[in-house]
Order: C-alpha cells, then sequence, then structure tokens
C-alpha cells in the first residue's frame, strides 16, 4: 500500500493547492504531487460574444493580485487585433500601473506571506500577525507599501484594483500635474520603506546562504520579457535562457505556438511546456527569478545576489531575493517614466476588425500572455489566456519534490514532522503561485 | 490586509482564527463569532467546506461579488458545463490524452452559485472588490455593536456629473466616442453606464474616472420600486437556478 501525507489547503498562497506526500509501502519516499482543487471559471468561454471593449476589465477580475496585468495584457490583444497602437502618454500610464501593481503585489509575497517562513518556528506565528507583534516595523512598512501600489495604481485607473481607465484606444483620462506630484510624493515614501525590507531581507540571507542556494533546487530554462536597462514589464519580446546558458528570442506573435500542455490527472490546472527549444523536458519557469537571470541593470542587491547565486541562478529559494531587488528597481523604473513626460493625449478613437491579436506582459508571477480573435465588429470569437503559474506548474511540483528528497532521505512515513511539510510549502511559496489563475490555459474552438 | 484591519487586531479587537491566504491554520475548528466568506461555489468541495465553516460561526458574510452574486464565472452558467470542460481538457493540445482530471479532486457542480444558494447569510458586502473604506466600516461597526450600514442609493446618487434628465440621440461604444465630456452624464453622452441601476457605496469611482459603471455592486435594491416585473424575473431565473444545481 502507498501511503500518503497530504497538505490540504497548502496555505499563505492565493487559491485552492495541495501537495501530496507519497511513500511507498515500506515507508520510504517516493514524490511530490502538486495539485490544484479549484475548478476552471471558464473566462475564455464567457469572453466569446463579448465586445473587444469589455475584455480589459472583466480580464482583471481574473486576478485580485495581478489585475492591472490583466487588464494591461488584455487591452493590448484587443488593440493588437484591430492593428491599433495606442498614443505613447497611454503606454506609459500601463507601464506605470503594472509597475505600482508590482509593488504591492511582490511586498505582499515577501513580507507577509514569505517572511514568516524564515523568522519563527511555530505555525501560529507563521504569518504577517506574527510579524506585527515581533517585528511591528517590518510588518506596517509592507502595510504602508501595498497601501502606496494601490494608491498609485487608483490615481491612474480610477480604482485600486479592477482598473476602470483602460479601453482599447488609450485611457480615458490623463494624468494631472498634481496627480503626477502625488505620484512622486508616494514612491519617496515607499524608498525608505522598501530598505527596510531590504534590510531584513539581506540579514535573512546571509545567516541563511546555503538554504537559500539549495533547498528545492532544480534544473530549468526561463522564460521572461527582454529586460532593457530597466525593469521591463511591457512591449517587449520574450527570451527563453536554456539549461545551457543559450538565449532565444521569442516573438510574441510565436509564443503560443511552441507551448504543449500536460493534462493531469490530479490537478485542474494543466502543465504546460515548451517544445524543441527548452531542453527535453521542456521545462520553463518564469517570474522574478527569470527577469534578474537575464537583467542588465545594477544595483548594489543584485550584486550581491550575483555574488552568492551566480546568475543565472537556478535555485529556487532566489526567487524571494529578486523580488526584493524587483521592489528597489520598480521605484526607479516609475520615476523614470514619470521624468520622461506624460503628455494629455492618451486616447483616441479606434475602429474594430476582424483579427487576432496577442498582448504579453509580465505580470509579478511571470510572462502572461493573452490572445483573442474578432469578427469585423470587434466581437470576441476566440480567446486564449495562459498565466504565469500555470507556466510554473511543473517547475513548482519538481521543486516540491526535490525539497522533499532533500528532507526525508533516510526517514520514514510515520517519521515527518509537521516541520518537514511546512519546509515543503515553503518552497512552493518561493513561486508566489497564484492558484486561481493557474486554472486557465483553454483552446477553444467557435461554437457554431 | 491595510491598515485598519491591522490596527484592530494590534488593538486586539479582532483575532483572525482561519484564512487560507495569511495564517497557516490549515482547518477552522473553533467556534468563530463570524465567518467571511469570498468567491461563489462551483465544486462539492466548496459545498461541503461552506456548510461545515458556516456552522461553526454565528454571524456569516457574503464578501464581495462572487460571494454575493456568483460573480463572472457564473456567467459561465449561461453555458453547459461539460461541453466547457471537455474543450477546456479533453480538446486541448494534449499529447496524453486525458479527460476531465478526476483523481483526489472534487465533483465540478454544473452550475457556479452565490453562497446564499446554501447557507443563511447575515451580512452582504458586494463590490468588485469590495472598497476597503466599506469593508473597514463594516468590520468596525460590527465590533463596536452598531448596526451595519444599508445602501438605500444608486451610483448615479454619488455621481458629480451633471445631468439634464435629456435621453441621448444614439447608443454609442465608449471605442467611437472621441472625446469623452468628464463633466456631463455618461449615458446622456450615450454611452452605456450601470450607474442609474447599481447599488450606492463605492463614491461613483468609475463614472469619476471617466469610465462607465460596470455594476461590479449589484443591482441597487430599490430598483423594485423602479420595476417590480424586472426584479421579479431575475428572482425566478436565480431560483431556478438554484433548484436544478441541487
Amino acid at each position: 500500500m502507498t501511503q500518503v501525507v497530504r497538505i490540504k489547503p497548502v496555505t499563505r498562497l492565493e487559491g485552492h493547492a495541495k501537495l501530496n506526500v507519497q511513500f511507498d509501502d515500506s515507508g520510504i519516499f517516493q514524490k511530490v504531487v502538486f495539485g490544484t482543487y479549484e475548478p476552471p471559471r471558464g473566462f475564455e468561454r464567457i469572453f466569446v460574444g463579448m465586445s473587444g471593449e469589455e475584455v480589459p476589465r472583466l480580464a482583471a477580475k481574473i486576478c485580485g493580485i495581478c489585475s492591472s496585468a490583466y487588464n494591461v495584457a488584455g487591452v493590448q490583444a484587443i488593440e493588437n487585433a484591430w492593428s491599433f497602437e495606442p498614443p505613447e502618454a497611454a503606454k506609459k500610464l500601463r507601464e506605470l500601473m503594472l509597475l505600482s501593481n508590482l509593488l504591492q503585489s511582490h511586498t505582499l509575497h515577501v513580507v507577509m506571506l514569505a517572511l514568516p517562513d524564515f523568522l519563527f518556528q511555530e505555525p501560529k506565528m507563521k504569518s504577517i500577525v506574527g510579524l506585527l507583534t515581533k517585528d511591528p516595523e517590518a510588518a506596517n512598512a509592507a502595510i504602508k507599501l501595498r497601501d502606496i501600489g494601490q494608491k498609485i495604481t487608483e490615481i491612474i485607473g480610477g480604482r485600486q484594483i479592477h482598473a476602470a481607465t483602460v479601453v482599447p484606444g488609450g485611457m480615458t483620462k490623463p494624468l494631472e500635474k498634481d496627480e503626477l506630484e502625488r505620484i512622486r510624493a508616494y514612491v519617496a515614501e515607499a524608498r525608505a520603506r522598501v530598505q527596510a525590507v531590504k534590510g531584513r531581507v539581506e540579514k535573512l540571507l546571509d545567516a541563511n546562504e546555503e538554504l537559500f542556494k539549495k533547498f528545492g533546487h532544480i534544473e530549468s530554462s526561463f522564460l521572461c520579457m527582454r529586460q532593457k536597462h530597466h525593469l521591463t514589464l511591457c512591449d517587449a519580446d520574450l527570451e527563453l535562457l536554456s539549461k545551457d546558458g543559450q538565449v532565444t528570442v521569442i516573438k510574441p506573435q510565436t509564443y503560443a505556438s511552441l507551448v504543449k500542455e500536460h493534462v493531469v490527472e490530479h490537478s485542474f490546472t494543466k502543465q504546460p511546456y515548451l517544445e524543441g527549444t527548452a531542453g527535453e523536458d521542456g521545462l520553463i519557469r518564469v517570474g522574478p527569478l527569470a527577469r534578474i537571470n537575464r537583467c542588465d541593470w545594477h544595483s548594489p542587491l543584485l550584486t550581491k545576489f550575483d555574488n552568492i547565486f551566480r546568475r543565472p541562478s537556478q535555485s529556487t529559494l532566489a526567487y524571494n531575493i529578486a523580488r526584493v531587488i524587483e521592489l528597489e528597481e520598480a521605484l526607479r523604473r516609475i520615476e523614470e517614466v514619470l521624468d520622461s513626460g506624460i503628455d494629455k493625449h492618451v486616447r483616441e478613437r479606434v475602429r474594430p476588425k476582424a483579427g487576432r491579436g496577442v498582448g504579453i506582459v509580465e505580470a509579478p508571477r511571470g510572462v502572461l500572455f493573452h490572445q483573442y480573435s474578432t469578427d469585423r465588429d470587434g466581437i470576441v470569437t476566440e480567446a486564449r489566456i495562459i498565466a504565469p503559474t500555470t507556466q510554473n506548474a511543473l517547475a513548482i511540483e519538481k521543486s516540491a519534490d526535490a525539497a522533499a528528497r532533500q528532507l526525508l532521505a533516510g526517514k520514514k512515513c510515520e517519521d515527518v514532522t509537521r516541520d518537514d511539510l511546512d519546509r515543503i510549502e515553503m518552497v512552493v511559496r518561493a513561486y508566489d503561485p497564484c492558484v486561481s489563475c493557474s486554472v486557465h490555459m483553454v483552446q477553444l474552438e467557435q461554437e457554431t | 490586509m491595510g491598515k485598519n484591519l491591522s490596527s484592530l487586531i494590534e488593538e486586539r479587537k479582532i483575532e483572525l482564527c482561519y484564512s487560507q491566504i495569511i495564517l497557516d491554520a490549515k482547518t477552522l475548528e473553533e467556534n468563530v463569532d463570524m465567518l467571511l466568506v469570498e468567491g461563489s461555489v462551483s465544486t462539492e468541495y466548496d459545498e461541503e467546506i461552506l456548510k461545515k465553516y458556516a456552522a461553526l460561526s454565528k454571524k456569516l458574510v457574503a464578501l464581495g461579488s462572487c460571494a454575493c452574486y456568483g460573480g463572472p464565472q457564473a456567467i459561465a452558467n449561461r453555458f453547459n458545463r461539460r461541453s466547457v470542460l471537455k474543450k477546456m481538457f479533453v480538446d486541448s493540445v494534449n499529447p496524453r490524452r486525458i479527460a476531465v482530471p478526476t483523481v483526489d479532486l472534487p465533483a465540478i457542480h454544473e452550475f457556479t452559485c452565490p453562497i446564499d444558494a446554501y447557507v443563511n447569510v447575515d451580512f452582504y458586502v458586494p463590490g468588485c472588490p469590495p472598497e476597503h473604506e466599506i469593508l473597514t466600516e463594516f468590520i468596525t461597526n460590527v465590533v463596536q455593536g452598531r448596526r451595519a450600514m444599508g445602501y438605500d442609493k444608486v451610483v448615479c446618487d454619488e455621481c458629480p456629473r451633471e445631468r439634464t434628465g435629456e435621453s441621448p440621440i444614439q447608443i454609442r461604444r465608449i471605442i467611437d466616442v472621441a472625446e469623452i465630456d468628464p463633466e456631463k452624464c455618461l449615458v446622456e453622452q450615450g454611452i452605456i453606464c450601470m450607474g442609474k441601476m447599481t447599488m450606492s457605496g463605492c463614491g461613483a469611482k468609475c463614472p469619476k474616472a471617466n469610465a462607465p459603471c460596470e455594476g461590479c455592486r449589484g443591482f441597487s435594491f430599490i430598483l423594485k420600486e423602479v420595476s417590480p416585473t424586472d426584479t421579479l424575473e431575475m428572482k425566478t431565473l436565480v431560483r431556478s437556478v438554484r433548484r436544478h444545481d441541487r
């Protein structure tokens, strides 16, 4: 009889996921299985029959945490289908929304969800509530940073979550001068808080270098948007970094044709892989680690990252450090965009036409792909979405398996402790999985 | 979690007992004063855990429009669930040809429903997402033993846009409108805005951002007075969907 130890639900992540740790009949560890048990919501079907201008706002509802990423990828895909190029100012405002979204999402993950794993032993303490009692300064810095991220989104998008202003053609409102100044003030305020977070994380890294380097380590290819001289979240090609260090540029339009997917019996999330370019198993990872592995900007923490992990790094827990590097860089980039000047011409009339369009952005968790076809009136006839967590699904399972192998060597099933299980979860958490988003990836033909 | 909520925790006005996304507790075992439920019910597991936890709580709150009304995923109730799932799994690029996954997974209901299809709800806090001011106000009211607020107005009542009462000459798609006048009523400019029938409380944030209201807070109850037949039909429809699902 196979014995199974279940972790259900995996906590401190968005959505419903489980881990089954399997042992053979003599109690020897065999493997870990990662699955999600919330059903697909059918968004790709719901879009069909809606007009293209309804897509961005409905797409945003797919995720409450990375709402802006869905919003922008959705609008880009529709505009692409209609062969429309939005005004420069609209592009800049959308980029700012992606950056402020990343600011709040990364903060949520690093401080509220991941940090407690490294600080506390007792399960009851492992949360933002525990952090509030033990390190109120860090906890309150995170609460403030999230607040700032959402306020910037509100200034541009009209709402803190699920922005209202993004439409095919541009944005419904420009950025007024006083609003720009408010964003500047928020960024200045955010700086000190990011330093507080960074200080904590650096200390943990110094104290647990081996853990960060080796725990849950797997080998994979990495996929991200081509990073320019700044944190790049939109308007660029994709890059695939293979295990042997080769870099292939992938055009947004061709990406979907490279993705194949395994349906697995134990999960509503499919496990995609890349055909051909990403090695034999096609295993890829997306997200902060992929972006940091390919970025060419500079910061002291990035230098430290290089010294410890040596880019390209395959260390799963390095995802957490990559997020902190990006927090700093996001603030710098927001200022850079503001400094570049944003004029008031943010929207134009746009004529729908029959076509297929692709929109790709870097969501906080990685590459997010949207593809829509519309008829000549701009009514959606086909929709396809590939979420970052879906692309990481296979890697999450493999990393959890690697972690369990490291922890449970020589242990019998009955000797497994709560602490062992918590540590396996910690590796899953490094990917900052968003399970609700992951149960997607549908190919729908037009229904007749 | 924002400053307001964390202050309530720090001041020990409230204690969080269970929350998958914030805490590590794997189950809720003890009795609690209040259970806030997000999301709609789509699987056997959802139904089972909702009923189990509702029984442990003195008061039950439907938090957000998914819990209150079903949310976007309930739009998929219009389509045959089996065909949606078949297309998702069987007809996808799927070399191993596995049908809909079932191993150690809950059965999927034919319809997605709001939580009050299964349990009695004491408070509804709608919105997508609920404005955090509203959530804070709600929790503070409850903590201080005050009555929870109700909303008896529509979004238009909170909207600063100027209305003349004239009907638009023609309905226009927002992509066709070259300039949206930021001062005038959107409907009077021919743009479809849901403000007139949507429950107030959000402060008309979307119209203030020069974008139409999408009705995320749900139908206003004053609609009953406006058009009893419409509401009746809505209710019948909701009821028949729920009956079908059971």
